[in-house]
């Protein structure tokens, strides 16, 4: 891709007092795309986002927004509108003026505010209902007053801080796609802060994982699932089998590792992660791994092991292995393709696993050294 | 959001404004001079000291203080039924009935009065401390009732239940459970509706008779300039008194809603 | 197990009965005795709008009846005014909100009465003020128009009923969601436009339980006026007893207290009415 940076956060970093709550945050945003920032509570993502949108000042580093340097711009005067996590619905005022709330700080005429209104109303399919009270709406339909709200402003940049977390799940599930394809018919910057990994994933065109005030990793949804930086990550997003391995040949881009079930194999280095001693950790993903009654053929790695729980999940069948000489059971998936579940607590089976989908944690922080 | 703001000078000033009068009458207590106004003469205790000798002001003391007592109890009994009624019940007339107990607040002090001494005349009750003292019940029960509410807002209703499941009778569920978590806001109640007693006045004045209460005497005495300096003492030892019962009943009922964790 | 009703109706009944009746029995005995009249020493029975006559007509109590209208909206409106800074701070800006909650409600607990006498040793021709002054060497001689006038009634008002103007307007300003305020920023606000178009329509019930709160009872206020108003500053009330004591005309002061009610109802209705009206023309 080779679209403008919308915004350039150069080094930003907040305190409050002694907490840091974002610390030398480097991130350029392209124009037009949705971009998440996601981690788990406390970890400095809406902090960040208060940054941008100017409700916080950092202690250090430059917000670059369009090219402009946002240093003393106060948060009414930014190219940039919020879709609030509480949403923030104006109580006094009907739907019609919520969403002209912002015009009439423009001295627009009142028959063009009127018609944007119409048209924002229309845009997230609440046409009509600008007479409508404020405290009347169901959540999703405040959910749509919010987004309208800050569209009909036309920002460069559309910040929304956990805009689905009041939904509930079905209505969250359906406003992921209505919100993603609002966004790619305006071509605005959307810019969301969540600390659900699904949602970032069904949304966004790149994701930034925040841990402790720090960005870890910025990539596309697939990317950051099939190569997670580090164990952290691993095991924030999806679920994923930690094994312990050994480094018996370190090549240019390559490892031969030998695992204490899947025997030895050739795996990709990683890149992001300090590749000091022998002992490292890899990470597999439940789906990634086949499991049968004999030994599967064509694979790199196979081990045998017991089946100690299986938990159906109704789209695909978890089943928990036990394997001789590692600690906690590995975790395989299989999707219900047939409607079947084929073994049973207590059964003998069969893993198999190909290098391709062996992941490079690097240094064992588990085990003492 | 940290500037310093003209805000902050404001309510400081604010607070001299609040205070400032108030202090006047203790600070002008211990002057010398009989007239109230700066230079300060001198200081002395002499005016407290001639205060005993006074026997209409024992005797309004002590009336002061019983109508205080019983309109205290008074008040926080029938408070203390109404305001669990209210957040433990949903019954028709609720919002009818909480409305109706807060009205003597916003009712003009001359119309509550002159109303009351004209239905106690009718009734046959002659102007007296038992006239008094109902009309302050009156007054005093929508303190009782808010500060009872408070209280019972932060009573979490399965301990009663709790007790219950383990075999307490009603009764026994009242006395062992519900009444020592609410205690607290039970003393803050009778401290608040004493005080709002004991510092009433047109009420007094209407109600009392010839039988004084301590505002309906200071009120006699202000029109005297000679007593002045002497009013002045009696009037800061019941600003004194007054402070403190508040200060209490601040500290039990903010005992009663932290109690419940 | 008697249902929630019974159970809620006969614990509330004491409370609701008590003041149900010390409201509903003198009301229905003044209306009664506004209608009687009274001859020196006894009082005649039969039913006659004579009072309600003369209440009208009387020029005097025209005159302070409007006097006193007019007082108490001056002491609501100046009170108010005084009193939303300091809510405002409390709620948004002050870091020990109890502690602050707890300063201003203390002088309320002192007596109303002593609060208004200490008024008047400050505001005297030999008072507290006059002689700090002439002591300082700020003024020549002792200023006359401080005391016994209405100025002095509304000081000592707005004084007095402080806390009451503060709590309401606190508790409706500390009901905002601070996302209110900043979304209000972020769709283009400034700090003044901010309060016009948000903080303040949120907080138009506070200031309407406020205005109530003390427009009603000062009307209707006896001490002040008695004690710092002077002839200028007279008030309702103080006619109002009169009646009951030196004229020991009770249908007449029955009658001027049931008007005096109606007219501070009709006010204050009037009153709510606008402000709510105004508050839903802000957009």
């Amino acid at each position: 891709m080779t679209a403008k940076n919308i915004i350039e956060l150069q080094g930003i970093e907040k305190r409050f007092g002694k907490f840091v709550a974002v610390s030398n945050l480097d991130l350029n945003l392209r124009e037009g795309e949705f971009f998440s920032l996601l981690g788990p509570s406390g970890c400095g993502k809406t902090t960040a986002l208060r940054m941008i949108a100017g409700f916080q000042e950092p202690t250090a580093g430059r917000v670059i927004i369009d090219g402009q340097d946002m240093d003393g711009i106060p948060a009414n005067a930014r190219p940039t509108n919020m879709v609030f996590q509480s949403y923030a619905i104006f109580p006094h005022l009907n739907v019609g003026n919520n969403v002209a709330y912002g015009l009439r700080n423009r001295g627009i005429s009142k028959s063009e505010i009127e018609a944007r209104v119409t048209e924002a109303l229309e845009m997230v399919e609440l046409g009509g209902l600008q007479a409508r009270g404020a405290t009347e709406l169901s959540g999703g339909q405040r959910q749509r007053v919010a987004l309208a709200r800050a569209l009909v402003m036309r920002p460069k940049v559309l910040l929304l801080d956990e805009p689905l977390s009041a939904l509930d799940k079905k209505l969250r599930e359906q406003m992921q796609f209505e919100m993603r394809h609002l966004q790619q018919e305006l071509g605005i910057t959307f810019v969301m802060v969540t600390h659900d990994q699904y949602e970032a994933m069904t949304m966004s065109d790149r994701i930034g994982v925040m841990f402790d005030g720090r960005l870890v990793q910025v990539d596309e949804p697939p990317t950051l699932y099939a190569k997670p930086c580090n164990k952290e990550i691993a095991s924030f997003i999806g679920e994923m089998n930690f094994l312990p391995a050994q480094v018996n040949g370190d090549k240019d881009k390559g490892l031969t590792i030998s695992t204490p079930c899947f025997g030895t194999m050739e795996i990709e280095k990683n890149p992001n992660v300090e590749q000091t001693g022998r002992e490292i950790e890899i990470g597999i993903r439940p789906e990634q791994l086949e499991i049968a009654a004999e030994e599967p053929e064509g694979y790199d790695g196979t081990v045998q092991g017991k089946i100690r729980d299986v938990a159906f999940y109704g789209e695909n069948v978890h089943y928990h292995v036990q394997v001789d000489g590692v600690e906690r059971p590995i975790a395989a998936s299989v999707p219900n393709y047939f409607h079947t579940v084929d073994h049973r607590p207590g059964d003998a089976v069969w893993l198999g696993v190909q290098s391709a989908s062996v992941i490079d944690l690097g240094q064992n922080q588990s085990k003492p050294q | 959001m940290t500037r310093p703001s003209g805000l902050a000078i404001y309510a400081f000033l604010y607070l001299v404004f609040l205070y400032l009068p108030v202090l006047f009458l203790p600070l002008f207590s211990f002057n010398s001079g009989t007239i109230v106004a700066f230079p300060i003469k001198g200081w002395t205790l002499d005016w407290y000291r001639q205060l005993g000798g006074e026997e209409t002001l024992i005797q309004a003391l002590m009336n002061s203080m019983i109508v205080g007592v019983v309109t205290a109890l008074l008040a926080t009994s029938m408070g203390l039924f109404a305001a669990r009624a209210y957040v433990r019940y949903r019954f028709r007339g609720k919002k009818a009935s909480e409305g109706l107990v807060m009205l003597p607040l916003v009712i003009p002090g001359i119309i509550v009065a002159s109303s009351m001494l004209v239905l106690f005349i009718s009734i046959g009750i002659k102007p007296s401390l038992t006239a008094v003292t109902l009309g302050h019940t009156f007054l005093a029960l929508p303190f009782s009732v808010s500060i009872m509410k408070s209280a019972f807002d932060d009573f979490d209703p399965s301990l009663e239940e709790a007790a219950f499941d383990l075999g307490s009778s009603v009764f026994e569920t009242f006395r062992r459970v519900t009444l020592p978590i609410v205690a607290p806001g039970i003393v803050a109640s009778l401290l608040v509706t004493f005080t709002v007693s004991f510092d009433e006045f047109v009420l007094a004045f209407f109600l009392s008779g010839n039988q004084p209460t301590l505002p309906v005497y200071i009120w006699s005495q202000i029109r005297f300039p000679a007593k002045l300096p002497n009013t002045l003492a009696l009037g800061s030892l019941l600003l004194l008194a007054s402070v403190a019962l508040l200060v209490l009943a601040e500290y039990f009922r903010r005992r009663s809603t932290k109690s419940t964790i | 197990m008697k249902s929630e009703t019974a159970k809620g109706m006969t614990l509330s009944a004491p409370a609701t009965l008590y003041v149900g009746f010390l409201v509903a029995a003198p009301l229905a005995i003044l209306v009664a005795y506004s209608l009687w009249t009274q001859t020196y020493v006894s009082v005649d029975r039969t039913a006659t709008l004579a009072n309600y006559r003369e209440a009208f007509t009387d020029p005097l109590v025209r005159h302070l009846m409007i006097r006193s209208i007019l007082i108490a909206a001056a002491v609501t409106v100046a009170t108010v005014a005084l009193a939303y800074p300091i809510a405002y701070f409390i709620a948004l800006r002050a870091e020990r909100k109890t502690l602050w909650l707890l300063l201003i409600t203390i002088p309320f607990w002192s007596s109303y009465l002593l609060r208004v006498f200490a008024w008047k040793l400050i505001l005297g021709f030999n008072g507290v003020l006059n002689s700090a002054l002439l002591g300082l060497g700020l003024i020549e001689e002792p200023l006359t128009f401080l005391l016994y006038n209405e100025f002095a009634v509304v000081l000592t008002l707005a004084h007095a009923w402080a806390p009451f103007a503060i709590l309401p307007i606190y508790v409706s300003i500390q009901k905002i969601d601070p996302s209110l305020l900043e979304a209000a920023t972020d769709l283009g606000n400034g700090p003044v436009q901010r309060f016009l178009r948000v903080t303040l329509p949120l907080t138009i019930p506070g200031i309407i339980a406020a205005c109530l709160i003390i427009f009603i009872p000062t009307v209707g206020d006896y001490v002040t006026p008695s004690l710092v108003g002077g002839s200028d500053g007279k008030m309702i009330a103080n006619l109002i007893q009169v009646q009951f004591g030196a004229a020991n005309n009770w249908p007449l002061g029955a009658t001027l207290s049931l008007l005096a009610m109606m007219s501070v109802g009709f006010v204050a209705i009037l009153f709510v009415l606008s402000a709510t009206g105004l508050g839903r023309r802000i957009r």
